[in-house]
């Protein structure tokens, strides 16, 4: 931490090693693109090394690297859309509602499925939550924070997420079995 | 299964999934950080990114329009309010160029034909 504080050249590379791949998956998730995720990525280490002196508390160095990575994709996919001026949050507040919570589990319904494909099908706000709660290991605050979203946003993303994995699961399983009945016959 | 151990379960599962893909591009990153070559500095250079404070700027941005429209809006009264204070009947007509004038207005014209030319 302190190497990097120094601008030392090991410290970043150190720190590559050590975080380059989570971030890498991560970013690919996000994106669904290898080269647009290593460009995030490469983006997220430079800004880091830049701006390391901002860091208040480096035993949040991970936390606050998956912030820049995570701001990195939102840059990358972001179109512009018209919920950007009218807020849907209510319509995911009532999905909230309707929908299981976001602490129930998702493996009851998954099989031998590519989980990553599944992923990579699910609209960007759902998968950015569903990627940093499963795959980063963030809770609802952590997740909240990370996103600058309130808390019930987040809770509703990964309930409408998990719910929409769940039916492409349901659907690849559906569709391995009727492929493999079509090969045995 | 707990949600933790759900939570683990898929990570090690995408781990698994991802397993190949792997950030490579460290070499870049220090090019542009620590650039030893001259043309990896003029890249680095060229590349490096610097922020503007949007909020500043856009408000100064529009101090300086409201100012604009101000000093135009004035000036466009002033015009109104002198027309308006010598009555038609007092002014008077001039002729230059084949052209007539209400004497004012030319002589103000002219007066700015010689400023310009002044400066």
């Amino acid at each position: 931490m302190q190497g990097l504080r120094d601008k030392d050249e090991a410290a970043l590379r150190a720190l590559m090693e050590r975080y380059g791949n989570v971030l890498m998956r991560t970013a690919y998730l996000l994106v669904k693109d290898k080269q647009t995720a290593e460009e995030a990525v490469m983006d997220t280490f430079i800004q880091a090394y830049r701006k390391i002196g901002q860091l208040q508390h480096p035993d949040r160095l991970e936390s606050w690297l998956l912030r820049i990575a995570v701001n990195q994709c939102r840059m990358r996919t972001r179109t512009w859309s018209w919920s950007r001026i009218l807020p849907l949050a209510h319509v995911e507040r009532m999905v909230e509602e309707e929908e299981p919570g976001p602490e129930e589990l998702l493996i009851g319904t998954w099989r031998n499925e590519k989980l990553s494909e599944a992923l990579l099908e699910l609209d960007y706000k759902y998968r950015e939550a569903i990627v940093l709660f499963y795959y980063n290991g963030l809770n609802v605050a952590e997740i909240a924070a990370q996103t600058s979203s309130n808390e019930n946003t987040v809770k509703a993303r990964l309930a409408r997420g998990r719910a929409q994995l769940k039916l492409m699961l349901e659907r690849q399983e559906e569709a391995n079995e009727t492929g493999g009945r079509a090969t045995v016959h | 299964m707990r949600p933790e151990e759900e939570q683990q379960f898929i990570r090690d599962r995408l781990d698994e999934e991802l397993g190949d893909l792997r950030f490579l591009r460290s070499a870049e990153v220090l090019d542009r950080t620590h650039p030893r070559s001259l043309p990896a500095k003029l890249r680095a250079l060229w590349n490096y990114e610097f922020e503007l404070p949007l909020l500043p700027i856009g408000a100064s941005f529009a101090v300086l329009l409201a100012i604009l429209f101000v000093a135009q809006l004035q000036e466009n009264t002033d015009n109104r309010q002198r027309a308006a204070v010598m009555p038609r009947a007092e002014r008077q007509l001039v002729e230059a160029g084949g052209n007539t004038y209400w004497k004012d207005e030319y002589e103000k014209a002219v007066r700015g034909v010689e400023a310009q030319d002044q400066s």
